[in-house]
């Protein structure tokens, strides 16, 4: 997973195209080790280069998410491909995470959100 | 004088038992009695021999006594009547139930008359007859008298009234006693008679009600053979279809029902009411009136359409669920519907056995179940159809638990394993000769007990012919390591479908093939690795590690070049792989290579694609434990996460069907279908 920093905002870019059941020990370890460096960033998931997640992927998803909300951060995710908006959309991810088409629109947010 | 007439006394009063048949108490009532005696005369000697107290103050003490006596005798008594209200002797009951009533007041007399001995009481005489007087009305007591009119007399004579000089007080009791005599014998004689009749009529009585009775069930069997389980008639070159069922008692609590739309597309209906007889027909009959009628209605609403096999389980819940709960009866059914024309099969299963599918493509049969609960259990109406691929060759049959259930000498049920082994090794067969041999092995092998249940089987075979489907099959590593190979074999083979539906099946297939790889047994696994180690895969297995390091992953090198895979187990004799696609052109089955033990090594997963121009199914096999799949969550939450379930609500959520069957040995499918139509998912769905 690579890492990249924007202004304090992190912004973790997968680089598996699927995140399932064969990946999820790696994927959960990797995304659990910026959420616990980040402190009270904000996070950015970026899933452009991601064409499939099971739920074993999403389940760490919102595993991290909820450790975040706990700890009064945030996770948002951009860049979400049609297979991947298919699983979000059935599980109407929208009402827990806010997503963004793009990295840039994501960051637009989360910045103005932390001028306030 | 007194001791002559007190013996006779009681000699007259025990000869009753004697002669009654009752000797088998008689033994008993002397416990019975010498208890009363011993416990009314050291009482008596206390109380009122002693203290020269009169005889009436020592009435109350015989009158316990006797109760006393009453009680320790009646428990024989009643059960010798029990007993004997067995055989056919109607009358014999009767007097031993006079007997219990007449013991006690014959024993008091006895008493009375040792009290006149004791006492040498001239007051006892008449009031002893008085006493007796009324039971010589009692129609109950009335056999008593044989018995206790000789105590009696007895009383009178120890009184003094037969010896000395005549007093008037004697004309008296002897004009009591006599009269007394006349009515007792009048009394029993018209009583014994009369109960004599009227055993005769009851019994008569009983015997035509129970010849009626008989005829009307023969009846009613033949109503239900000729009109309520109707011989399917011929539905075309399509589909073939017989049915046979065995009722255990006269009438049948099985029941089935055809409807052909085409002479490819069939609706089964085959069910079990709770009970057996008259009662479990006629509920079977009205749920079969039922169906048809909801059947009709849909049909006009839909104008012309057919309505979905849930949409018409649905509306029978409506209709006779409620009365069914009133009743606490509660009915299990398949219906199922057979298009042999679109090559599926969707039914829904209500707690009815499985439907066995012998599936002709790999020569083996998989025991289909369905996940509704018995109609009448709950007042919920939440029906899902299922549905799998049929193809030509198929056989699919139904039945009843009075087959699996039919025990042999040994107690030893027959078990649906050998239905199924039946089935697989008579496939060839019509469905004539099928359900015969199914029937006739069942009964060779009960024949110690008979079918104790009603019993049903329905068989259907799909006629041999091209397939109207196109199938690729391809096997990988049982580990989630080939998840990612997985999903690159179905986007090949799903190259020409819209993103959307891809992305449907995908996940469906990645989430039920994880499930199956971490519910599947552990032994399973071991071996995948095993043999990956060995190398007795081939090719066709590669090592976990080597999947996961390797070719096997990320770059989906793995399962594009096809090669690894479809040369490793399917090859049994080489033709089935050429070009891997194993079933397409259904050569793979017709020489019975590919089958069961031959093709699937363990630690192996078989993936099959099947498409129709109406749908697309997935079907996963594997060898495992059973998957714990009873109902998913109607719709993934995304906030009970990361709790359980989700894996499988998502495959519920993403497919438009989702089945598990169980084959021979420890193999198992999972039969994910996908509707082609978005209106006929959305129809299904809503």
């Amino acid at each position: 997973m690579k890492i990249e920093s924007v202004e304090g905002i992190k912004i973790a870019v997968p680089e598996d195209e699927h995140l399932d059941a064969s990946n999820r020990e790696l994927f959960k370890s990797q995304l659990e080790a910026v959420a616990s460096s980040s402190r009270t960033e904000r996070i950015i998931l970026d899933l452009s280069g991601v064409r499939f997640i099971d739920s074993s992927g999403l389940g760490v998803i919102m595993t991290v998410l909820k450790g975040l909300r706990a700890s009064g951060s945030d996770m948002v995710a951009c860049g979400i491909s049609k297979p991947v908006r298919v699983l979000f959309d059935m599980v109407r991810l929208d009402r827990v995470m806010s997503t963004f088409p793009t990295r840039a629109e994501a960051l637009f947010s989360l910045l103005r959100n932390k001028a306030e | 004088m007194r001791a002559v007439a007190a013996g006779q006394a009681v000699a007259a009063s025990f000869s009753l038992f004697s002669r009654r048949a009752v000797r088998e108490d008689a033994a008993r009532f002397a416990l019975a009695a010498a208890v009363a005696f011993a416990l009314r005369g050291s009482l008596g000697l206390a109380l009122s021999y002693g203290s020269g107290i009169s005889t009436f103050a020592a009435l109350p003490l015989s009158l316990l006594a006797a109760f006393l006596s009453f009680r320790l005798f009646r428990p024989a008594a009643t059960a010798a009547a029990a007993a004997a209200a067995g055989p056919s002797d109607a009358m014999f009951p009767r007097l031993l139930d006079n007997l219990v009533f007449s013991l006690p007041v014959a024993l008091y007399s006895l008493l009375a008359l040792a009290d006149a001995l004791a006492l040498g009481a001239a007051a006892a005489s008449p009031w002893a007859l008085l006493v007796l007087l009324p039971s010589c009305f009692d129609y109950g007591a009335s056999s008593l008298f044989a018995a206790a009119l000789p105590a009696g007399l007895g009383i009178a004579a120890a009184a003094g009234a037969f010896s000395g000089a005549p007093r008037p007080g004697d004309a008296m009791t002897v004009a009591l006693a006599l009269v007394a005599a006349a009515l007792v014998r009048g009394a029993r004689r018209k009583s014994l008679a009369r109960d004599y009749r009227e055993d005769i009529e009851r019994r008569e009585r009983e015997r035509s009600l129970s010849t009626m009775r008989d005829a009307e069930v023969e009846i009613a069997a033949r109503i239900q053979r000729s009109l309520l389980l109707e011989q399917p008639a011929g539905i075309g070159e399509e589909l073939s279809l017989e049915a046979i069922t065995i009722a255990s008692n006269a009438v049948d609590g099985d029941f089935y029902g055809f409807i052909p739309y085409s002479p490819s597309s069939v609706d089964i209906l085959v069910g079990d009411v709770m009970g057996k007889g008259i009662p479990a027909a006629l509920l079977g009959a009205a749920l079969k009136g039922s169906f048809f009628r909801s059947s009709l209605r849909l049909i006009v609403d839909a104008r012309g359409g057919l309505p979905g096999p849930e949409h018409l389980v649905s509306a029978v819940h409506d209709a006779v669920v409620p009365e069914l709960m009133d009743l606490d009866s509660f009915a299990t059914l398949q219906y199922a519907r057979i298009d042999a024309l679109s090559s599926r099969m969707d039914f829904v299963d209500c707690g009815h056995t499985p439907i066995l599918h012998y599936d002709s493509s790999l020569g083996i049969c998989w025991s289909v179940k369905g996940t509704d609960l018995p109609l009448g259990f709950s007042e919920e109406n939440a029906y899902a159809a299922l549905s799998l691929p049929i193809e030509p060759g198929d056989r699919l049959l139904f039945y009843s638990d009075g087959i699996t259930e039919a025990p042999n000498g040994d107690g030893e049920l027959f078990g649906e394993e050998r239905l199924s082994d039946i089935l697989t090794a008579n496939a060839a067969l019509e469905p004539r000769e099928l359900v015969r041999r199914i029937l006739n092995t069942a009964m060779f092998f009960s024949s110690a007990n008979g079918f104790r249940d009603d019993v049903t089987c329905v068989a259907l075979s799909i006629a041999r012919s091209p397939s109207r489907t196109v199938r690729i099959g391809r096997d990988f590593p049982f580990a989630v390591e080939c998840l990612p190979s997985i999903r690159a074999f179905l986007e090949q083979v799903l190259s020409d479908k819209d993103e959307v539906f891809v992305s449907r099946v995908l996940l469906a297939t990645v989430e039920s093939a994880a499930n199956a790889i971490s519910h599947g047994s552990l032994s399973v696994r071991a071996d995948a690795v095993a043999s990956g180690d060995d190398g007795v895969g081939d090719g066709g297995l590669l090592p976990e590690s080597e999947a996961a390091e390797g070719t096997g992953s990320a770059d989906g090198a793995y399962s594009a070049d096809g090669t690894c895979t479809a040369d490793g187990t399917c090859t049994a004799d080489g033709t089935c792989t050429a070009d891997g696609t194993c079933t397409a052109d259904g050569t793979c089955t017709a020489d019975g290579t590919c089958t069961a033990d031959a093709g699937f090594a363990r630690g192996s997963l078989r993936l099959e694609c099947v498409r129709s121009p109406l749908w697309t199914a997935i079907r996963i096999i594997y060898r495992g434990d059973p998957f714990p799949w009873h109902r998913a969550p109607s719709s993934p939450d995304i906030e009970s996460l990361p709790a359980g379930g989700l894996g499988r609500s998502l495959m519920a959520a993403a497919a438009d069907s989702v089945l598990h069957a169980a084959g021979p040995g420890d193999l198992k499918l999972a039969c994910i279908f996908f509707e082609q139509d978005e209106s006929a998912a959305k129809r299904r769905r809503a």
